[in-house]
């Protein structure tokens, strides 16, 4: 409900055409920078095969694209209106009534009304109108028709990379038009003519060859995880094993490759293989499948499908029963809601069974992949760890619900038990800023790159909001989240919102408050900061 | 100075916001200005909350601190959305236009809050450079844990005799 209601007077006066605003059929004329990422290197395009390969970038006037650039993408638009259902209808469906106009984190820190999800749709649905409707090419304009021109085609590639695709606005649309599948069309249409960002094609192309997103060769991957047993055993006196690429064992774990060279991803590392080893799980991880992140998902569902082979492939090599997943955010997506389908079926593998509660993933019937907070969460529900929360007393904490798994998966309780078990101090944001109506950290869907920090900022501005709104009220300086995006670009964003609020892992939490047989006295949390001195016991008085 | 009771601070407040939303986003005026809820729209939010404290200080006892953290609420969310100084920071450039058009007369004695605009912003001009040059040293900070963790890695490989 509106907060003002408009008299007579005023209804009648209302113009359609805002003061000094132009038409918003005609495109943005110039592109600012800090709010665009540059382009994918030819290197990039050309390891994987794709089209235009060439140097080129936003900011210049020439963006080199092939002369029939025009009918590549007009083609392509038509192939996917036959292919997919689902895009032709939210094509045609949407009523334009405006519920998510407000929804957008990009359009609540912009003010840009081509940030509103339905103006951005709009962008694509005019050139849609022009060329694959009746009214569209009798009446152009007038029926929100445009002509595909290179200005058009350099503003969708301005305002469908301001999209993290993180599906806030679909949770508010009556139709359940889902805003990120229309960005995700855009992206491919975009790439057929060789428009992309290296920050997106670098990992595919690396992760294509090397099978992570840095590149990192094995033998690095190997020395990564020998610092992490070297690092645990440091804290606590226990010398772990971590199997690499081991044949027969029960479960293969796949984690973003982001959690063994990134900060402060490391101490979630440090958190699964410390778990592990208590519990005893007969597991393994894998050189090959050493990157959970598909950044395939940013540019086609192709490219996704492709890099996401790995993952099967692997299990069936090393003869696993079942896969586990890491904490990650748009590589569950892709596990949770395409795996199957794309590179399934998985059935040479069995349903999981957690191998210390019997606990059977129903969920996970289809793919056979757990995620590791609903694994956690289960051990700790049947009381199978031993947990200090005093551990954590250095934290007050809040979680940040990653759009992927909240939205995508629906995984908005088991991240919170393992919480609030492992910490004193756990304190929610407020109800429209978390669970399924969670704000992104605004640099999703690879647009999480330092160039592109402007708009970073704005759109991580409503999720910062919210956490200033606990600090101030409960003093809260960690910020708790699953998703190794978020571990990268959080951190950024809470030190220029919010300043004295650290990003960190739920199973860096775990790992802190963990009791391991045989382990010595803590003196340190997994970021080797002094653990906080126990408040003394009151004296007993007689 | 002349006494300003808070109905006049009021009026002056609302006709400032709406000059100063109109100059942050057109098309989002009425959303910027009527939504409420700090948690929909923390930038109308910010807007809504802290021109009339900026207004208050101007127009009162210029309590710098006071000043200071209302002008960085709203000087904090430009510097990401207009990379120019003088855009970011037109808002207080706009007050006196509003209060001589609000007070008709302009007396000697309300120089002073010409005075008082001026300092403001110099104030917000600190701030905004400030929050920019934070934005530089975060991209450094960020580039570097990236890879935090792997640097570690090739420090260990080359002390290791091989």
């Amino acid at each position: 409900m509106s907060d003002h209601a408009p008299s007579p007077q005023e209804l009648v006066q209302i113009t359609y055409q805002p003061k000094g605003s132009t038409d918003w059929l005609e495109p943005v004329a110039t592109l600012s920078k800090g709010r665009y990422c540059y382009s994918a290197a030819a290197k990039n395009l050309n390891a994987m095969d794709l089209p235009n390969p060439r140097e080129w970038q936003p900011f210049e006037e020439d963006w080199k694209l092939p002369p029939d650039w025009q009918k590549i993408i007009l083609n392509g638009m038509q192939a996917r209106l036959k292919k997919f259902r689902s895009f032709r209808l939210f094509m045609d469906i949407c009523v334009r009534c405006g519920a998510c106009a407000d929804k957008c984190h990009f359009y609540l820190g912009s003010g840009d009304p081509k940030n509103m999800p339905v103006l951005r749709a709009e962008l694509m649905r005019s050139v849609y109108r022009r060329y694959f409707t009746v009214a569209g090419r009798l009446f152009g304009k007038w029926a929100g028709a445009r002509d595909l021109t290179v200005p058009v085609l350099k503003e969708w590639f301005y305002y469908f990379y301001q999209c993290t695709e993180c599906r806030r606005c679909s949770v508010f649309c009556p139709y359940g038009i889902d805003t990120a599948e229309i960005t995700m069309i855009a992206r491919e249409l975009l790439n057929l003519v060789g428009v992309n960002v290296n920050w997106v094609m670098e990992p595919v192309a690396n992760c294509y060859r090397v099978g992570n997103h840095l590149g990192i060769q094995p033998h690095s991957f190997v020395n990564s995880i020998e610092m992490a047993v070297d690092d645990i055993e440091d804290l606590t006196g226990i010398r772990i094993e971590v199997p690499i690429n081991r044949n027969g064992a029960e479960v293969l774990f796949v984690m973003p490759s982001a959690d063994y060279y990134g900060s402060p991803h490391y101490y979630t590392l440090l958190g699964y293989l410390m778990l592990f080893h208590e519990i005893g799980l007969d597991y393994t991880i894998s050189a090959y499948a050493a990157e959970g992140g598909n950044f395939g998902l940013f540019a086609s569902n192709e490219m996704m499908k492709q890099l996401n082979y790995k993952i099967y492939a692997e299990a069936r090599r090393l003869g696993v029963k079942w896969l586990l997943g890491g904490e990650c955010g748009h590589m569950w997506r892709v596990l949770n809601q395409y795996m199957d389908t794309m590179n399934g079926p998985a059935d040479f593998l069995e349903v999981p069974v957690s191998p210390v509660t019997g606990t059977r993933f129903e969920n996970t019937r289809s793919t056979k992949m757990v995620h590791i907070c609903e694994f956690t969460a289960d051990l700790i529900h049947q009381g199978n760890l031993k947990l200090d929360p005093s551990r954590n007393d250095q934290w007050r904490v809040t979680f940040h619900d990653s759009c992927n798994p909240a939205r995508g998966m629906g995984l908005l309780e088991e991240p919170r038990a393992i919480i609030r078990s492992t910490c004193n101090q756990f304190y929610e944001m407020p109800e429209n800023t978390i669970r399924e109506q969670t704000f992104c950290c605004g640099s999703g869907a690879g647009l999480g790159t330092d160039e592109n920090i402007e708009m970073r900022m704005r759109g991580a501005l409503p999720r910062a909001n919210a956490v200033k709104y606990v600090q101030q009220r409960h003093g809260v300086n960690m910020l708790a989240c699953i998703c190794a995006i978020d571990k990268a670009t959080l951190p950024t964003a809470m030190n220029y919102w919010v300043p004295g609020v650290e990003v960190g892992g739920v199973h860096e939490l775990l790992g802190n408050a963990l009791v391991m047989q045989g382990e010595k006295e803590r003196t340190t949390d997994l970021r080797s900061e002094p653990l906080k001195e126990k408040e003394k016991e009151a004296p007993v008085h007689a | 100075m002349r006494a300003v009771d808070n109905a006049e601070i009021d009026g002056i407040a609302k006709a400032w916001l709406i000059q100063v939303v109109q100059s942050f986003s057109l098309q989002g005026q009425p959303f910027l200005e009527q939504k409420k809820d700090p948690f929909r729209n923390p930038m109308g939010h910010a807007i809504q909350e802290n021109l009339p404290i900026v207004l208050q200080e101007i127009l009162g006892g210029m309590n710098r601190p006071r000043l200071a953290a209302a002008l960085e609420a709203i000087v904090r969310i430009r510097a990401v959305q207009e990379a120019a100084p003088s855009k970011a920071v037109e808002f207080l450039f706009q007050l006196p236009l509003i209060l001589r058009e609000q007070w008709k007369a302009w007396s000697a004695e309300q120089e002073e809050v010409l005075q008082h605009t001026q300092q403001a912003a110099l104030i917000a001009f600190d701030l905004y450079m400030a929050c920019r040059e934070k934005i530089f040293a975060l991209q450094a900070d960020e580039a570097r844990r990236r890879t935090a963790q792997l640097e570690r890695v090739y420090q260990r490989m080359e002390a290791e005799p091989r």
